[in-house]
């Protein structure tokens, strides 16, 4: 499974290289569910692609640092450098589009 | 409180009916949802052949450096590598080398290793993992998804109706409104805006339309007053008729309900306690509850028809 779910003290490592998916989600967050599922299908079709879940009600000192004021927020990292950055639900196809424009860049 | 309701008027004797949508199925979004099911039961087997779908793992020759690559990972189809040599791998063994011209240049891809995906078709054991009270076979399963399906459809399809229905429910009853009850609502309301904006460095009076955007639907403190004085006297109907249903039915709004508000609004809004009961006083929740209870009472009237 490439979905890891984070908290504080691991979240910056698990972003640090190549491509990777950070999803920001609240516990109670119904939009998040949704696209939780988003992210489990795309998983399914792309196994080695890294995807990070930070549950931000139960961190909200990683929240805060990463300027995360609505959920879900879902950050495209490249190496550890933030290349791409959505607030709200993605629609797959959105999603795979930022993944093609840079997973290979 | 002095105001009461005098006569309610019987919400079934307004047709509601005509207002509702047909529900109408979407077939598309259920098989997504039945298929997600075997998601982590999704196997990938070293193969020989790829087919769309598959993980393929292959070295690139080029004089294009974009496409000079020892080992390159993709999904077969997926388009998000790129979509001319995907398609071109469709099909490939194991070893095999083939070429193409592409604008950048012309690209060989080798072959060097493919994982052929394998779905499972969905079985009743996956869906007992699921821990779904009362499902546990497929059949059931698509039956749970479409009911759930149909509960969302609700609630979207049920705006118009219910709102017509509480109009007829209202205007059709008999209420003493008392003045003061009506201000003191209103003022409940503004004091509770009040103290949420304290809480974010703001003085609601003094607050700007920018700062109003996103948080409450006005661009200025007197839209907003005006806006609370539309809005109360209905409010306040709304109120007594949800408590005389409760009478009926048995609804009751209990401090162990307000802990849980509480609780939940801390966890989702990240504020302490002190300010999350600061921003919502025991009496403001009574109110909104009770009110709100008369929402679910027609709400399930209007749902026997969809």
């Amino acid at each position: 499974m490439s979905i890891q779910n984070a908290d504080k003290s691991n979240f910056k490592e698990l972003i640090s290289e190549d491509f990777v998916i950070a999803d920001f989600y609240g516990t109670t967050c119904v939009p998040c569910k949704l696209f939780s599922k988003i992210l489990e299908d795309i998983e399914a079709e792309i196994p080695f692609l890294n995807i990070v879940k930070l549950n931000t009600t139960e961190n909200p000192e990683i929240a805060e640092e990463y300027g995360i004021t609505a959920v879900p927020t879902i950050h495209f990292y490249k190496d550890g450098k933030l290349v791409d950055s959505h607030v709200g639900v993605m629609q797959p196809q959105a999603v795979k589009d930022v993944i093609a424009q840079y997973m290979y860049a | 409180m002095k105001s009461r309701v005098l006569r309610v008027k019987d919400y079934r004797e307004v047709d509601v009916k005509s207002l509702l949508k047909p529900f109408v199925l979407d077939g598309e979004a259920l098989e997504a949802e039945l298929r997600r099911l075997t998601n982590p039961y999704i196997r990938w087997e070293n193969g020989t052949t790829v087919s769309p779908g598959d993980q393929v793992v292959c070295r690139l020759a080029s004089d294009c450096p974009r496409f000079q690559k020892e080992k390159v990972r993709f999904v077969a189809g997926s388009s998000m590598f790129h979509k001319d040599l995907e398609d071109m791998s469709i099909g490939m063994e194991v070893g095999e080398t083939r070429e193409t011209i592409l604008p950048e240049g012309k690209v060989s891809l080798t072959l060097t290793g493919v994982m052929n995906r394998v779905v499972p078709e969905p079985r009743d054991e996956m869906v007992e993992k699921l821990g779904l009270e009362g499902v546990h076979t497929v059949a059931a399963y698509r039956t749970y998804l479409l009911e759930q399906q149909k509960a969302a459809a609700f609630q979207e399809d049920s705006y118009d109706a219910l709102n017509h229905l509480m109009r007829e429910v209202i205007n059709g009853s008999e209420f003493v409104l008392n003045r003061e009850d009506w201000a003191e609502a209103i003022n409940r309301e503004l004091d509770r805006c009040r103290k949420l904006c304290r809480q974010e460095g703001m003085v609601l009076e003094k607050m700007t339309p920018e700062q109003f955007k996103g948080r409450i639907p006005v661009k200025s403190y007197h839209e907003l007053v005006a806006m609370l004085q539309y809005d109360g006297w209905d409010k306040l109907c709304r109120y007594l008729l949800g408590c005389r249903y409760a009478e009926n039915d048995g609804f009751r709004v209990r401090e162990a309900e307000y802990r849980e508000f509480i609780a939940d609004y801390v966890r989702s809004w990240h504020v302490s306690e002190e300010n999350a009961r600061e921003a919502n006083p025991y009496d403001s929740f009574i109110f909104n509850e009770y009110a709100g209870h008369a929402y679910t009472v027609l709400k399930e009237y209007i749902r026997k028809f969809y």
